[in-house]
């Protein structure tokens, strides 16, 4: 049996047993038939109220996405009750015992999840818009363009994913609706949070800027639905009815996978047991894992260039953390205790980004290359926009300025920090898709170990090192440079 | 038809199963027995492609439960511990849901479901809902799930639970036909009575590992030694004792009673009657006792008990360290 055929039977069952369900289809008739009726009514009360036209008519788009996104939260409800519900009914482990695959299963609750409240929500909306354009012709069409249905269309289905992804996330954490429930909120809050900004948009009509939202959206989604993934298999789901914290385990797991290195999926079980040694780390391991990790370092990579490419539009940024061109020509003095600072300081700055990393899938880790080359690209956007050439050195060139304020340190500097972010991308993706052999919480611990011993043995001398030549040797060469 | 070989199961630092070796022949019942918590239902779980070994491998009518997991799950029908239903549904949508998902078509389940549901007498009920279904009835429909799709090969989970007498007669009646249907059948369960009257052959778990395996005969002699007899007396026992002497080793005395053990009870037995009747003891009856699973069992959990008490006192310092094997077990249960 394909998987397309076990999702389209999984979907059915589902989506037949949640319309017949009236504990969720009451609230969501009531919300995809009444509540437009009852906007539409009051905007015209509204509008007599106040009596300003033109402010009520800003507001038509914000009720049109509050009419659609409200039947659509309803994804968060179906969702949880797909996935913990059934484990709290223990009627999971049935669907657990036949042939196909987890990712099947999941993307078959996934979408059973999100189609009821969807067609709701589009329903809801459809009744609105025919509505409106009835009783308020004016309204409709003053306040409803093409682009922005679309755009709304795109935010709620975009929030909905997120909503249930973000669900079966909690769920693997739980094994109780009620303990679910409480959970929601770390998707609801952020939820919420996002519907008011959009309404700030909206009212504003910056159908750009709403662009720019559905594009993150996306993102998050994917993200989100890739996490929701890795944490949806049969191993994980079972091994949590056995799940205790225990924290001299996770400290012993951990050790162990800072003593040696083994390819991410090696149970710790399967560890050979040698003791740590750092002629093996540099000469055997940290080879391996530049091997392994030839995909983050790709992902940084991009996040670098792109930093080089976007620094020239960010520029009120970096003038703001004295980034600026004005500063080109300045030579300070060689401090060498300020060396070794701005060494601690950019190697601690990374292991903070690290761990942020965790909970934002890496996006952190990145934004440290790709600020460093921005501030780079910046200043060197800004040389040539006053006249400076890349082939001619000068006060103005952006290639005096590239081999005077940046080579010199940056070469070891920027390789250290494309690295670090390296390692902090596989921390975030560790959350996403366990390797086979992985449970997510080794992955993750496997990640971290990897990244503290690389912060510790690599980083964290190549930032002190680069600090102090910025301070002993890039002072002098400024200095001839620049006089 | 299902060969498990080693199998050990870490959930974190929880070591679940340790080492189950077990090899179930074709036609075979085997019952898995063991207390709660013992790895009976991980050990299914391994056997059932859900749960990956962490060490150890296994295989199911000739298919790796890791690297043919899919093909495992469809040569095996699973009846899980709980009946775990979606009780909107009707007994033949459910049951034709879980064909589907087996890649039956719809005419084949809706067929094979019905067939079902009368040998279970669930056919009058076949419009109601499943939330209106009494907990037998439930178990039942869990039942005819993991027989849906005709497995050569059932994982058996408390099978009768919750089940009135007559519900679990018919329950025991269909494995029984299952049986001789040539199915391959592991069954866990708490009814000993009920393993007794189904097993070929009893595994009892305890801790993660297999502590004794046999045919209910083989245990029986293992752990309780050879078949126990009463020798009722038409006057007291003890006139009896010094005439028996040197014939049996005699167990103990109780009023006019007599027990003692033998195996060889063709040539011991009338050995005692000839002694008896020639000193004018008169004989009023000579009974084998039943010896029953659940004393088997009892020796056997409590025998690993003072196994794993005599560990801890002989080694504390490595009490969470080493496991109390199944050889250790048995032979401190024998000794």
């Amino acid at each position: 049996m394909s998987s397309a055929h076990a999702i389209r039977i999984i979907v059915r069952r589902e989506v037949n047993d949640t319309l017949t369900d009236w504990r969720i289809l009451a609230p969501i008739f009531i919300l995809t038939f009444v509540l437009p009726q009852l906007l539409i009514a009051a905007s015209s009360v509204v509008i007599d109220f106040v009596g300003d036209r033109g402010s009520v008519i800003r507001l038509i788009p914000f009720a049109m996405l509050l009419v659609g996104f409200i039947p659509a939260s309803f994804s968060l409800i179906t969702a949880l009750e797909s996935f913990v519900g059934e484990r709290e009914r223990n009627s999971l482990e049935a669907l657990l015992a036949m042939p196909i695959s987890d990712n099947a299963l999941y993307l078959g609750k996934l979408l059973s999840a999100l189609i009821p409240p969807l067609l709701s929500s589009l329903l809801a909306m459809t009744i609105f818009g025919i509505s409106l354009r009835i009783r308020e012709p004016q309204l409709f069409f003053l306040g409803l363009t093409f682009e922005y249905l679309v755009v709304v269309l795109l935010l709620i289905l975009m929030k909905s994913v997120v909503m249930v992804a973000g669900a079966v996330i909690i769920s693997s954490h739980t094994t109780s609706i009620r303990a679910a429930n409480v959970l929601a909120s770390f998707v609801l809050l952020p939820t919420a949070a996002a519907i008011q900004l959009e309404a700030l948009l909206i009212i504003a009509r910056r159908w750009d800027v709403l662009w720019l939202a559905v594009v993150l959206l996306l993102v998050i989604a994917a993200a989100l639905t890739r996490t929701g993934m890795g944490a949806f298999n049969r191993e994980e789901i079972l091994s949590r009815e056995h799940e205790q914290l225990n924290l001299h385990h996770l400290a012993r797991t951990f050790v162990t996978f800072v003593r040696e290195y083994q390819p991410a999926g090696t149970p710790p079980e399967a560890y050979p047991g040698a003791s740590f040694s750092l002629r093996q780390f540099y000469l055997r391991d940290l080879p391996a894992l530049l091997r392994d990790y030839r995909v983050p370092l790709l992902v940084a990579l991009v996040a670098t260039v792109a930093g080089a490419l976007c620094g020239p539009f960010l520029g009120g940024f970096f003038d703001r953390i004295g980034q600026s061109p004005e500063r080109v020509g300045v030579t300070p003095e060689p401090n060498l205790a300020l060396g070794i600072f701005t060494g601690i300081a950019n190697s601690m700055r990374l292991l903070i980004t690290a761990l942020l990393a965790t909970f934002t899938f890496g996006v952190f880790s990145l934004m440290v290359p790709f600020f460093a080359f921005g501030g780079i690209g910046y200043v060197a956007g800004a040389l040539m926009t006053s006249g400076g050439d890349w082939l001619t050195l000068g006060p103005n060139s952006p290639l005096q300025f590239v081999l005077g304020y940046v080579l010199p340190h940056g070469i070891i500097e920027l390789p250290a920090a494309i690295l670090g972010a390296a390692f902090g991308v596989r921390i975030g993706a560790a959350v996403m898709a366990p390797p086979k052999g992985f449970t997510v919480g080794q992955n993750i611990l496997w990640s971290l170990a990897q990244f503290g011993k690389v912060w510790l043995l690599v980083l964290l001398p190549m930032f002190l090192l680069a600090g102090i030549v910025q301070q002993l040797i890039t002072t002098r060469i400024l200095a001839v440079l620049y006089g | 038809m299902i060969e498990a070989c080693n199998l050990h199961k870490f959930f974190g630092a929880f070591h679940a199963v340790r080492g189950v070796t077990l090899h179930v022949a074709p036609g075979e019942v085997v019952a898995l027995l063991g207390p709660n918590g013992a790895g009976k239902t991980t050990t299914v779980r391994m056997l059932s492609a859900i749960l990956r070994p962490s060490e150890g491998y296994a295989r199911v009518a000739g298919y790796d439960v890791v690297e043919q997991a899919r093909e495992v799950r469809r040569v095996v029908g699973l009846l899980t511990e709980f009946p775990g239903l979606y009780l909107r549904m009707r007994p033949l949508e459910y049951l034709c849901f879980f064909g589907a998902l087996q890649g039956m078509s719809a005419s084949d389940s809706a067929r094979r479901a019905e067939q079902l549901l009368r040998r279970f007498g669930l056919w009058e009920a076949r419009d109601k809902r499943l939330d209106s279904f009494s907990k037998g009835m439930k178990q039942k429909i869990a039942l005819i799930r993991a027989l849906i799709h005709d497995p050569p090969v059932l994982y058996l989970d408390e099978p009768t639970t919750a089940m009135d007498p007559h519900s679990a007669r018919q329950v025991r009646d269909a494995m029984l036909e299952l049986r001789a249907a040539k199915r391959t059948i592991l069954l866990t369960t708490h009814n000993l009575a009920e393993a007794e009257e189904l097993a070929d052959r009893i595994a009892i778990i305890r801790n993660g590992s297999i502590v004794a395996e046999g045919t209910f005969a083989q245990l029986t002699r293992q752990f309780l030694g050879a078949p126990r007899w009463e020798l009722r007396l038409g006057t007291s026992a003890q006139r009896a004792v010094a005439v028996l002497d040197g014939a049996v080793h005699i167990e103990h005395i109780d009023g006019d009673s007599i027990y003692y053990h033998t195996d060889d009870a063709r040539s011991v037995n009338p050995q005692i009657v000839a002694r008896l009747a020639d000193a004018g003891i008169p004989i009023v009856a000579l009974n084998e006792l039943p010896q029953r699973l659940e004393d088997v069992y009892l020796e056997i959990v409590a025998g690993s008990r003072r196994a794993d008490a005599a560990s801890l006192v002989e080694q504390p310092t490595q009490r969470n360290e080493a496991p109390v094997t199944g050889e250790a077990v048995a032979l401190n249960v024998e000794g």
